[in-house]
């Protein structure tokens, strides 16, 4: 009789189509972050964090090509209630056709796009992956600490994980041919070898991070954020990659005072603006506590540019070169809201300094931050200055 | 799955058979095969068996396992 209910059982264990799409899934959706980091970085949500939240990234890049009407058509045919020049016109590489950005009303449907969960941390990672601290010499007083792990050494005992399958085999010949017969086989455990790791703790110079921010009336809303979520994203770059670095913290507007890292973050004040007040102060804490000898010193001022008056702007100027004098790097980066600029910035009188120990940089919108991290800290070797002193 | 529980399934799968045929019905003969969860949300996320290879199939299949890990949803046909 044909057999009318039969059951089965197979291993599956080698099916991973699912799990490898994923991964392949998730490897685009890290592009498409990367891609966008400097849309991300300043979001509101991620500054405000503590760290350990769990951020939705928008990833709008993972579209499917698809079929769409002509988006020059619309004009012709006159749909929609909305004005046209506020709706985002469709660009040729497919983007979305906005929809619900902008005042007016669109006629366009939404495009489902995907969100995906970030932590800050893995952000951080990927963001600081080719930031460091420029210039950095080797002066004297061993402080600050970097851990590296490497796996360098054998052992004969260890985790089976860590077995490295080559010198095992090699072993095992090698103990063969001593018996006359140069062939694999018949491992023991004589002949496992592991590999284990070293963690090697590079010592480097003493280095501190004076970081200067405006908190004079002038600095607007749009002014204050920005130059809070470079420092917040400054701080966990020093955190993460150094262990040890010291940072001072100092806020200004006609006065400038030394504050915690707290205070630095929060503080909304108001008043007038002296630069030079922070400038004074910054020299003063350097000689005071961190002697250019033993210290790698990076100043970091952000401001609007709005200073008070073509004096204190020319004192500023002979600041930063005393400054600059003492320091590894010195930064300044200035806000301006939608590009606006007056003619009597700060970043005009520093037009003229030309050191390659000086960065200045405009920010003129949200996604100027992290191209403006990437200026101050990226990889650069002293060259001039060894030179000097060689 | 246990011996026990798969025993149990086979004489269940038996006694369905006869019911059925008790009623008059007449199936055609069946192929029951035992697959694990992941196998099953694969399918569900392909939507066929052994369907090409493709990251947004990888995303639904995620979706999918994702809650089923969690408890939120269960596959009972496909």
């Amino acid at each position: 009789m044909e057999r009318l209910i039969s059951l089965s059982r197979r291993d599956w264990s080698l099916n991973r189509k699912g799990p490898i799409d994923q991964a392949r899934h998730n490897e685009k959706v890290k592009e498409a972050i990367k891609a966008n980091l400097q849309d991300i970085i300043s979001e509101e949500a991620i500054i405000s964090s503590d760290g350990k939240r769990v951020v939705k990234v928008p990833v709008r890049s993972l579209e499917l090509p698809h079929f769409r009407f002509d988006p020059n058509k619309n004009k012709q045919a006159g749909q929609g209630g909305g004005k046209p020049e506020q709706g985002k016109q469709g660009s040729d590489d497919g983007q979305a056709v906005g929809p619900g950005k902008g005042k007016g009303a669109g006629d366009q449907p939404g495009t489902d796009y995907f969100e995906a969960d970030v932590t800050v941390d893995e952000l951080a990672d990927v963001l600081f992956e080719d930031l460091s601290l420029p210039f950095m010499e080797n002066k004297g007083g061993q402080d600050l600490e970097t851990e590296e792990i490497e796996f360098s050494d054998l052992r004969k005992v260890g985790s089976l994980a860590n077995l490295d399958k080559r010198r095992t085999i090699l072993q095992n010949i090698r103990r063969n041919a001593m018996g006359g017969n140069p062939v694999y086989g018949g491992i023991r455990d004589d002949d496992l070898r592991f590999r284990t790791w070293r963690s090697d703790i590079r010592r480097e110079s003493n280095a501190v991070v004076i970081a200067m921010r405006d908190v004079s009336g002038s600095m607007g809303e749009f002014e204050k954020y920005i130059s809070r979520s470079f420092f917040f994203w400054m701080v966990r770059f020093l955190r993460s990659k150094y262990s040890n670095v010291q940072m001072v913290f100092i806020t200004h507007h006609t006065e400038a005072k030394e504050v915690d890292e707290d205070t630095f973050f929060k503080l909304g004040e108001s008043g007038g603006t002296k630069v030079s007040s922070a400038y004074h102060l910054a020299l003063k804490i350097i000689r005071e506590r961190y002697t250019p000898q033993l210290w790698n010193i990076y100043p970091i001022h952000f401001s609007d540019g709005d200073n008070w008056g073509e004096k204190d702007n020319n004192l500023c100027v002979e600041l930063v070169y005393k400054l600059m004098d003492m320091s590894n790097l010195f930064g300044y980066g200035e806000i301006q809201e939608g590009g606006y600029r007056s003619l009597s910035t700060l970043m005009s009188a520093f037009q003229n300094i030309q050191n390659e120990h000086f960065i200045g940089v405009t920010i003129t919108d949200r996604k100027d931050v992290y191209p403006a991290l990437k200026r101050f800290f990226a990889r650069r070797d002293s060259t001039e200055r060894e030179r000097e002193a060689a | 799955m246990s011996d026990r529980e798969s025993q149990a399934l086979e004489a269940a799968i038996g006694d369905i058979r006869e019911i059925a045929s008790g009623f008059g019905l007449d199936p055609f003969p069946i192929h029951f095969e035992l697959v694990p969860a992941h196998i099953m949300y694969e399918f569900g996320a392909y939507g066929l068996p052994s369907r090409f290879s493709h990251w947004t199939h990888g995303r639904t299949y995620q979706e999918l396992k994702t809650m089923y890990d969690y408890g939120l949803n269960k596959i009972y046909e496909l």
